[in-house]
């Protein structure tokens, strides 16, 4: 309003000047008119006096657009220059300016800054409370890691190390002398400690696990957090169990996508299992050698006193044959009790613990290797899965028997070109079948025999075990067999089948869903 | 004429029994120590039954069911396995190779009888 009124009187002015400068000019043309009796002034002394009107006009209007030239554009000009100035430091504000207009331009300018100021206290203030809290987190985890008995290592899903605990780092990086290698440290490569294809597989397994589970039955989160385990042993000879979970980010690889986050590394929870699983180890030797060794002489036992008193009316010489047999036996029995108690602290036989495994998953996974494996060279082998018992749970080194499967196929295709190989997997009473068959091709049984106790090579990569010591850690029988019939051969496995396990998997309580994540 | 029945075992004390005991029973009785032993007497003898251990030397008694089954001459030759191993996928590899019965030691003589009879009759 105060503009508007400004620009009339600026209007006004400019119009009362020109009306001035037109009535200086006509009352000069008016006076100077020249008369009959040839007075008044000539024409070249009102040219002269106009023209001295006209530099007299001018210069007043020069002068007027000058001030208003300084007001109007010089002024804004240099309060943009201190704007520019004032905002790159805190604290500092425009000069007052001159002019009313640009006053209440400079006020508004000042309250902006100083609201900025106050933003970026606050924004300050945010930032120092969050490094103390991140720094009293870190403490607590430091402190809770430096105390816990298990190894702990972090990893990206390069492998890189990202954070572990004393323990790990004295426990991955010991030799089998006793030696500190200094395997372990920030910023290394896991795969010098562990086994690539296991940490892989174990890598795998965990994230076909985790998932978004929207929509499946007897699911609360919709989030599922998938986990993997595995046995390996330390350069040292220790035996370590490892538990693997997942963490999730924002920038992970596509396919394992949990919500709107995704796998971007892995957290390896170590245990020395080598004392339990001595102890194990132990118990199991003894109870073995109690039941398959006594089940003999037992047998032998029990079938001659049943003939001493079924049939009483033996010859004399036949009932001392079936007392000395009786003797024998039990002479045999305690001689191999005592052995075996004798044995109880010496026997350390290798253990490996088992992990449940949807049967289903391990049938896809070990297809798809299967397949990628066989694609690698000149002729292709085909993998099919069919009679898959979508519900079966096996309890199993998962590991080993898809290294086990793989070898076979990968035999067949480079020994006896086989084109096709189909997997299957049924119940069986409370055993699981698994089959790997094939058709048409002849491979005979002591062949067969071989490869299942040859150590298996699967592209290059040698293993010191064989098939048949994979299915034996596995509590489980494997053995050839052809169906002449059908012209279908196939090598069968029969495994325990396990009980679905109650604790996987598990809901995740993650930041993103605005939940503090608890250490 | 009376059925011939091999037993393939090479626990002495367990056979000694069941050789006492199948001969009371009126059957003609043959006894192999070990797997090969076992093969050859079959081949030769071809009894009716043969009562087959599963661990023996130089032959495993699977190994020895395995190949009795893929002779055609052969496959009709009854077997019932007799093993100290009593894990069920040991039993199920048994059947699976073709056995036609399992037992597992130890066993009751009268049981051992009464499976012998239903292969015999079968």
């Amino acid at each position: 309003m105060k503009a508007t009124r400004q620009l009339y009187r600026a209007a006004l002015l400019a119009g009362l000047f020109v009306l001035a400068v037109v009535l200086a000019a006509a009352t000069l043309m008016w006076v100077t008119e020249a008369d009959g009796s040839g007075g008044g002034w000539s024409a070249a002394g009102r040219i002269f006096v106009l023209l001295l009107l006209t530099l007299a006009g001018a210069g007043g209007a020069y002068l007027v657009i000058a001030g208003c030239y300084t007001r109007y554009v010089n002024g804004p000009l240099r309060m943009a220059e201190d704007l520019a100035a004032v905002t790159t430091h805190s604290g500092l504000r425009l000069p007052e300016p001159a002019t009313p207009e640009l006053r209440a331009l400079g006020q508004a300018a000042n309250q902006l800054l100083a609201a900025r100021d106050a933003l970026e206290r606050d924004v300050a203030e945010r930032v120092r409370e969050a490094r103390a809290s991140l720094e009293e987190e870190r403490s607590r985890l430091a402190a809770l890691m430096a105390d816990l008995s298990q190894s702990v290592v972090v990893c990206n899903l390069d492998g890189r190390v990202l954070l572990y605990n004393q323990r790990a780092k004295q426990e991955l990086s010991a030799g089998p002398d006793g030696s500190n290698g200094e395997l372990l440290g920030l910023g290394r490569s896991i795969y010098t400690v562990f086994d690539r294809a296991l940490i892989e597989h174990a890598l795998e397994r965990l994230q076909s696990a985790s998932r978004d589970a929207d929509g499946e039955a007897g699911v609360d989160r919709k989030k599922l957090l998938g986990s993997a385990q595995f046995v390996t042993a330390t350069r040292a000879g220790r035996l370590l169990r490892a538990h693997m979970s997942p963490v999730l980010g924002s920038d992970g690889q596509p396919g394992a996508q949990v919500g709107d986050l995704s796998v971007t590394g892995f957290v390896l929870v170590l245990d020395d299992v080598t004392s339990t699983n001595e102890r194990h180890a132990r118990r199991d030797a003894l109870i073995q050698s109690l039941i398959e060794g006594g089940r003999g002489p037992l047998g032998s036992l029990r079938a001659a006193a049943e003939m001493l008193s079924d049939f009483s009316d033996m010859p004399a010489q036949q009932r001392d044959r079936f007392l000395g047999v009786i003797r024998d036996e039990a002479s045999v029995l305690s001689t191999q009790f005592e052995t075996a108690a004798a044995a109880f602290s010496n026997d350390l036989r290798e253990r490996w613990l088992l992990e449940e495994i949807l049967g289903a998953e391990l049938v896809e996974v070990a297809a798809r290797r299967i397949a990628e494996r066989g694609n690698a060279g000149q002729h292709k082998l085909a993998v099919k899965s069919e009679q898959i018992d979508e519900g079966l749970w096996l309890r199993v080194d998962s590991f080993g028997l898809l290294q086990a499967l793989s070898y076979l196929a990968l035999r067949l295709q480079d020994e006896y070109e086989v084109r096709e190989v189909r997997l299957s997997l049924q119940r069986s009473g409370h055993l699981a079948q698994l089959d790997l068959y094939w058709t048409g091709t002849f491979l005979n049984n002591e062949a067969a025999m071989i490869w299942l106790q040859d150590p298996m090579n699967i592209g290059g990569e040698s293993s010191p075990l064989s098939v048949v010591d994979v299915i034996e850690r596995c509590n489980g029988e494997i053995w050839f067999q052809r169906e002449r019939v059908s012209h279908r051969a196939f090598f069968r496995t029969m495994l325990p089948a396990a009980e679905a396990p109650k604790d996987l998997p598990r809901a995740i309580v993650s930041a993103a869903e605005g939940e503090r994540p608890e250490f | 004429m009376s059925k011939k029945i091999l037993i393939a075992d090479d626990e002495q004390n367990i056979v000694i029994s069941i050789e006492f005991l199948l001969r009371r029973e009126g059957f003609e009785v043959l006894v192999a120590g070990d797997g090969e032993e076992a093969l050859a007497k079959v081949r030769a003898e071809k009894p009716d039954l043969v009562l087959l251990d599963v661990m023996m030397p130089k032959m495993n008694g699977f190994d020895v069911c395995q190949a009795l089954r893929a002779d055609p001459e052969l496959s009709a030759t009854r077997i019932l396995m007799l093993t100290a191993k009593g894990r069920d996928t040991e039993v199920s590899k048994g059947l699976g190779l073709g056995a036609d019965g399992y037992m597992t030691k130890p066993f009751s003589t009268k049981e051992l009888l009464a499976e012998v009879r239903k292969l015999l009759e079968t």
